[in-house]
């Protein structure tokens, strides 16, 4: 337990909407969640819309707080901090967003965009400020002296979305939230901040919680990967047994999902539309579109358990490890069929 | 430079080229696009922002802002050439042969009118149908578009309806005139994945089903070669690259592509790996190029790549084509 | 949900074709506009200062109502005074007024709204509910009932007329907050460790600028006409101190007779108007490339 860097339990976050015809709805957009990373550690975090990962986010950092759980970071539970306290202790946590146009303060020059944090701390001299700013944009790739005075108005999305990281670095976080960080860039540009990303783990031991619903960059970057669907955790999974051994027919689905997989789709199609929070299915939350669901999944609600290699499943009958696909999908090419 | 007649090609679009007089000066959105797209086939084209893929699509429809944009070459629809026709043959093309698919249906739709309505102005755009008819003819549209009756899509707006609903409402409506060629831009791009999957599995039904030729547009080269036949790459404004799904995969040429291919993320990578990524940006749109527009980035580029611009040209009969003095070998392995 | 890639690299051409003739058609209007405000203000404050202009309130019995002259360039009033400097003073007062107003009620609305939106909870509730207190009053009533039980100075009527803008900015500027609170930046700046009065300062005011200045023009032109409607019935500017609503009162009655009297005054307040307006967007333009 201690030797966690982020340890979630039990965290809710329940969204009060006025509906569209007056009155108002309750989405517990989480519902449940608990889970660990580790000092370093990389770990993924997939669902689709409406799974609530970008409010599981949010709760994290306590933007806004959430309803009920523990967020505890560094051993220090930031759900019952307050004010100062809350600041200083949630510096370690930083977070990069998915639009990398509203992640900057467009008016702002990008050395004040970065130096931003370091003069909020305070007690660093304007010299030292300067130099680290230098030292952060060197570490995104950013030619300090090209990028220093410009405004973040006139950068692109690439450009924009380093300075965001370097601004999220100025603080040494040790933890950094990726909300769809990349989905926004060319693909190009993508593979660009993929490898930024991993360089910065392995320069400065960061930690990731890389949160995304594009699964081949997830499967890319993590070591475990989280899914999420309708506000709980269905399958944690070590990034490695991906492709094999899927417990959850949810996570077998969406790798089968994956272009270029050998997997046969139409054998795990998810039928349906993933469902709104507003109205959460009886029994286990995924059977209105489980490509294998009985009978008892109507009823009765699968916790999460423990697997055998390691992981956490909540499905009644999970499935079994499947073969090995052979070579490369994209070049031992496939049709598929409708 | 022509491609070998092929007699069962639908569309043949040949040196498309579209600019822009803006503000900032010329903008030479489209530089040389080149397309032959046959009966029932999905084509395919891929390209990051910037690259001129929707423009030129939207070239041939016509749906480019008028006054200050250029327009030349020529685009063949069943012998028809659409680039030369007037205004009011555009619109009669728009729907009756050609239909379009973009990315957010609840932007091209009316919002404060129901989806029904809105089905059923795009049938009667087409002829003048008495009421049964009409129902009829918006039944059977949502079957081709496997929208269930229970689900009485035709009362609600279309904020109510999932996204992938609106996307199947708005392929209904593309199809409402008897098109036989659809162009999509995008058309998944904002749907959740397993959305998507249900989205271009219909293209593929009604490309087999009734013949319907589909060009998809988008920036997911995997998604690209895992659901069309062929495949046309663009970088700043031309085809650089074309060819079957197979040609692409197996024996890829121009290293633009390549880069592509190689910045998504494979299974057969090793995990934390690093991606081999193409340095720098593409040209910007006001720039004026000389010699080959991937040079500066390409890896492999020399003296002539920077001079001459290079041609789109193959080998043989064969639909494979590349623009690229220094084409790849099969399997290269970039250094 | 999964968004478009739209984002990087370099703008699609088409969006270029969006931006405005930046370098063109706003230029115009914002020169011509500039032009014609800059013209008023400058004349309206400087001019006294080394045109020979007559005083205002200068009597002249011998030219009634006159029509325009050399001497008289508007032509005079119902006691012979010249409307030309009965303009150019009443201008000044009139300008100056509107300006302070508008500042005055921009920097107490948008501490309110500002404070409000970024805050939220009670503050937001307390703050708003002041100030719709102070919008549930019709500003005409509010602005009479300061003038008549306060004074009619300059001073008074600017306070007056503040009541004016106060509530507008406060309910534009909280908007404006709160859809700003929840845009990336604002959220990082929050992580990085920023409370609110650094947030507002930092991130909302410089990002509201563009819009609160356009709405600081459009709510000059409207304190322009509201004294202005003010003076017309008799309760801006105390006579003899010349004020162009003033001047249309005392044409009113000579409407078919010396035209100019009403005339010149409504040619001027809608030169200022439009002008303001027109340049206020323009620059709003301006400040978005």
């Amino acid at each position: 337990m201690s030797g966690s860097l982020l340890e979630v339990r039990d965290l809710v976050q329940v969204h009060r909407l006025r509906g569209a015809r007056g009155g108002s709805q309750t989405l517990r957009a989480v519902d449940g969640v608990s889970f660990e990373i580790g000092p370093g550690e990389s770990v993924g975090l997939v669902g689709e819309s409406g799974c609530g990962k970008s409010s599981l986010a949010r709760a994290l950092v306590q933007l806004p707080r959430p309803t009920e759980g523990e967020v505890r970071f560094r051993d220090q539970d930031l759900c019952r901090l307050r004010g100062g306290a809350l600041l200083r202790a949630r510096l370690g946590m930083q977070m990069v967003f998915q639009d990398p146009h509203s992640s900057v303060n467009p008016r702002m020059s990008v050395a004040n965009i970065v130096a931003e944090p370091l003069r909020l701390r305070g007690g660093t001299g304007r010299r030292q400020v300067r130099a680290r700013v230098r030292e952060l944009l060197d570490m995104v790739r950013l030619p300090a002296s090209r990028y220093e005075a410009r405004r973040a108005g006139e950068l692109s999305g690439g450009e924009c979305q380093r300075v965001a990281v370097a601004r999220a670095l100025a603080g040494s976080p040790e933890l950094l939230i990726c909300d769809e960080a990349v989905s926004a860039l060319d693909v190009s540009v993508q593979a660009q901040l993929l490898n930024l990303f991993e360089e910065l783990r392995s320069e400065l031991g960061l930690a990731y919680l890389f949160i995304s619903h594009d699964l081949a960059v997830v499967r890319h970057m993590s070591d475990r990967v989280l899914f999420m669907y309708l506000g709980r955790i269905c399958e944690e999974i070590d990034a490695g047994d991906l492709d094999r051994a899927p417990r959850h027919p949810y996570t077998a689905a969406l790798m089968s999902l994956v272009p270029g997989t050998q997997r046969d789709r139409s054998v795990m199609a998810l039928t349906g539309e993933p469902p709104s929070a507003a109205s959460i299915p009886a029994g286990c939350r995924f059977h209105t579109r489980c490509w294998c669901a009985r009978d008892q999944c109507a009823t009765q609600e699968p916790a999460l358990v423990a697997t055998e290699q390691g992981g956490r499943v909540a499905c009644l009958f999970p499935l079994a490890p499947q073969p090995e696909p052979v070579g490369d999908p994209l070049l031992s090419y496939r049709p598929p069929g409708p | 430079m022509t491609p070998g007649l092929d007699p069962s090609a639908m569309l043949r679009v040949e040196d498309l080229r579209v600019s822009f007089s803006t503000p900032r000066g010329l903008v030479r959105a489209v530089r040389g696009v080149d397309l032959v797209l046959g009966r029932a086939q999905m084509h395919a084209v891929v390209g990051e922002s910037g690259s001129g893929k929707s423009v030129s699509m939207r070239a041939l429809v016509g749906l480019l802002p008028r006054g200050r944009t250029q327009v030349s070459g020529r685009a063949l629809l069943e012998g028809v050439d659409l680039l030369s026709l007037d205004e009011d043959q555009k619109v009669g093309v728009r729907g009756r042969s050609v239909g379009m698919v973009f990315q957010d249906p609840l932007r091209a739709m009316n919002p404060t009118m129901r989806v029904g309505r809105q089905l059923v102005e795009a049938v009667s755009a087409h002829g003048q149908l008495g009421k049964e008819a009409l129902r009829t003819r918006t039944r059977e549209l949502l079957d081709m578009v496997q929208v269930p009756s229970s689900l009485r899509v035709m009362d609600m707006f279309p904020y109510e309806l999932s996204g992938g609903l609106r996307q199947r409402v708005m392929i209904a409506t593309a199809i409402a005139g008897g098109a036989r060629l659809l162009i999509a831009d995008e058309p998944t791009t904002a749907l959740d994945v397993s959305i998507q999957a249900g989205i271009l599995d219909l293209f593929k039904t009604l490309q087999q089903d009734t013949g319907t030729s589909v060009i998809l547009i988008t920036h997911n080269i995997s998604l690209a070669l895992d659901y069309a036949e062929a495949v046309s790459v663009m970088y700043a404004g031309k085809v650089v690259e074309t060819g079957s799904r197979l040609d692409l995969v197996a024996s890829v040429r121009m290293p633009y592509s390549r880069g592509l291919l190689d910045s998504v993320p494979r299974g057969s990578q090793a995990r934390h790996s690093r991606l081999v990524t193409m340095e720098g940006y593409p040209p910007g749109p006001t720039e004026r190029l000389e010699g080959c527009s991937f040079a500066n980035r390409c890896p492999w580029a020399e003296d002539m790549c920077r001079r001459r611009e290079p041609v789109l040209g193959g080998e043989g009969d064969s639909l494979h084509r590349w623009a690229c003095w220094k084409p790849l070998a099969d399997q290269e392995v970039p250094a | 949900m999964p968004a478009p890639p739209r984002v990087e690299g370099l703008l699609p051409a088409e969006v270029l074709l969006d931006e405005p003739e930046a370098g063109r058609r706003w230029d115009r209007t914002l020169v011509v506009s500039g032009g014609v405000l800059g013209l008023i203000v400058f004349f309206c404050f400087l001019g006294p200062l080394f045109l020979p202009v007559p005083d205002p309130s200068a009597i002249n019995l011998n030219a009634i109502r006159a029509a325009p002259s050399l001497g008289h360039l508007f032509g005079t009033g119902s006691d012979g005074e010249d409307l030309l400097s009965q303009i150019l003073y009443g201008g000044r007062d009139s300008l100056e007024i509107a300006i302070l107003s508008v500042m005055i009620g921009a920097t107490v609305g948008c501490l309110f709204g500002f404070v409000s939106g970024i805050k939220g909870g009670i503050i937001d509730t307390v703050l708003m509910r002041c100030v719709d207190v102070l919008l549930a009053f019709p500003a005409l009533i509010l602005a009479l009932a300061v003038v008549t039980y306060v004074g009619r100075s300059s001073w008074d009527l600017t306070i007056a007329l503040s009541f004016f803008s106060v509530p507008a900015y406060g309910r534009y500027s909280r908007a404006l907050a709160v859809g700003l609170r929840n845009r990336e930046f604002v959220v990082n700046a929050r992580l990085a460790g920023a409370r609110s009065g650094h947030l507002i300062w930092r991130h909302i005011l410089p990002n509201a600028m563009p819009t609160l200045l356009t709405f600081g023009f459009l709510a000059m032109g409207f304190q322009i006409v509201a004294l202005a409607g003010l003076s017309f019935l008799g309760l801006g500017l105390a006579p003899p101190t010349p004020s162009w609503g003033g001047m249309i009162t005392a044409g009113e009655a000579y409407l078919s007779t010396a035209p100019q009297m009403v005339l010149v005054p409504v040619v001027f307040l809608l030169a200022t108007v439009v002008s303001v307006n027109l340049f206020g967007d323009a620059l709003r333009q301006r400040m978005r490339a």
